[in-house]
């Protein structure tokens, strides 16, 4: 039982070093398998994903990425789960179809140790439209660029959680040079090791909470990953004989075992 | 009275340089600052998965 309560566990140490202030980062596709759910797991599934967003949250995660799979149960489910600033989640393109603004926050900041961090977050475009006018996704290119150099100013540091592929996300890094690193949800390539494009780093992890991505930095500012900063990314996995993290493992259970009655009460 | 040291007159201009220079050196050596991003994506509604 537990990768969830055994990344708790990891990240809680990971983050206990006084040497490196961290920031816990959710790219996005959190909570959903499927872009669509079917009607009758609709609400075991919205079960499970109520208990991933609780164990997120208890091992210090305060925001997430909207991937295209997060949308399957609606936009009034993943409203629920918006409660900033302990926990956002975050799509600048996600918006509502009448007046084209943002359904969800667009950008948060951060203060890790000396560093300001400039988060937002982009969902996929080409993935599932709203049905009956509930959300659209536009194009990044309609408020990518605009928003960054809005916010330049304000960060040290840019993140982009992104939900489209690497070839896109290599047309970003062209385009929006302000941008330090894009973490990348969907279109699932395992774990990838950063790669600079222009003055971008890009990354991703492993799919289905195998894996924890940890990016160590010493950051010297704007498009210095080659003149004198300095990283260091490891992908660590989640193996069986790591230790759980006792509060999520008794919220997995619990989640787990609600999940499990209610599907064999549906069965009947 | 009305003595006056080319000494000590020079001395505020002298720390306003030092200043100066201080400040330069300080806005063009930049600052290492330790960071550390521990992240994931695409955990799919998965409570128990491992690698």
């Amino acid at each position: 039982m537990g990768g969830l309560s055994k990344k708790a566990s990891l990240i809680k140490n990971l983050a206990a070093d006084p040497g490196h202030p961290a920031l816990v980062v959710n790219g996005g596709n959190l909570l959903f398998k499927t872009d669509a759910l079917p009607a009758n797991d609709l609400e075991a599934a919205k079960l499970t994903a109520d208990g991933i967003v609780q164990a997120t949250r208890m091992m210090g995660g305060t925001l997430a990425g909207i991937g295209t799979r997060d949308l399957a149960a609606g936009i009034p489910f993943l409203r629920q789960h918006q409660k900033p600033p302990d926990f956002s989640l975050l799509s600048l393109n996600l918006v509502d179809p009448a007046t084209r603004q943002p359904l969800f926050t667009p950008t948060v900041m951060r203060q890790v140790g000396g560093v300001k961090i400039a988060v937002l977050a982009i969902t996929d475009h080409t993935g599932p439209q709203g049905k009956a006018g509930e959300f659209r996704v536009l194009p990044w290119q309609d408020s990518l660029q605009e928003t960054v150099a809005k916010i330049r100013h304000e960060a040290d540091f840019i993140l982009l959680l992104s939900n489209y592929s690497l070839d896109e996300n290599q047309e970003i890094a062209r385009t929006c040079s302000d941008i330090d690193l894009i973490l990348q949800a969907g279109h699932a390539v395992g774990n990838m090791t950063p790669i600079l494009i222009n003055k971008t780093l890009i990354s991703q992890v492993e799919t289905r909470g195998k894996y924890l991505g940890v990016l160590d930095i010493d950051w010297q500012g704007h498009g210095h990953w080659n003149e004198g900063t300095t990283y260091t990314n490891r992908f660590i996995a989640l193996k069986l004989s790591m230790s759980n993290d006792p509060e999520v493992e008794a919220l997995v259970q619990q989640t787990q075992q609600r999940v499990d009655k209610l599907r064999q009460g549906a069965a009947r | 009275m009305n003595n006056t040291h080319p000494k000590n007159k020079s001395l505020p201009l002298l720390t306003l340089l030092a200043l100066l220079v201080l400040a330069i050196f300080a806005g063009t050596t930049a600052q290492a600052t330790g960071l550390r991003l521990l992240y994931a994506n695409d955990n799919l509604g998965e409570l128990d998965g491992c690698g």
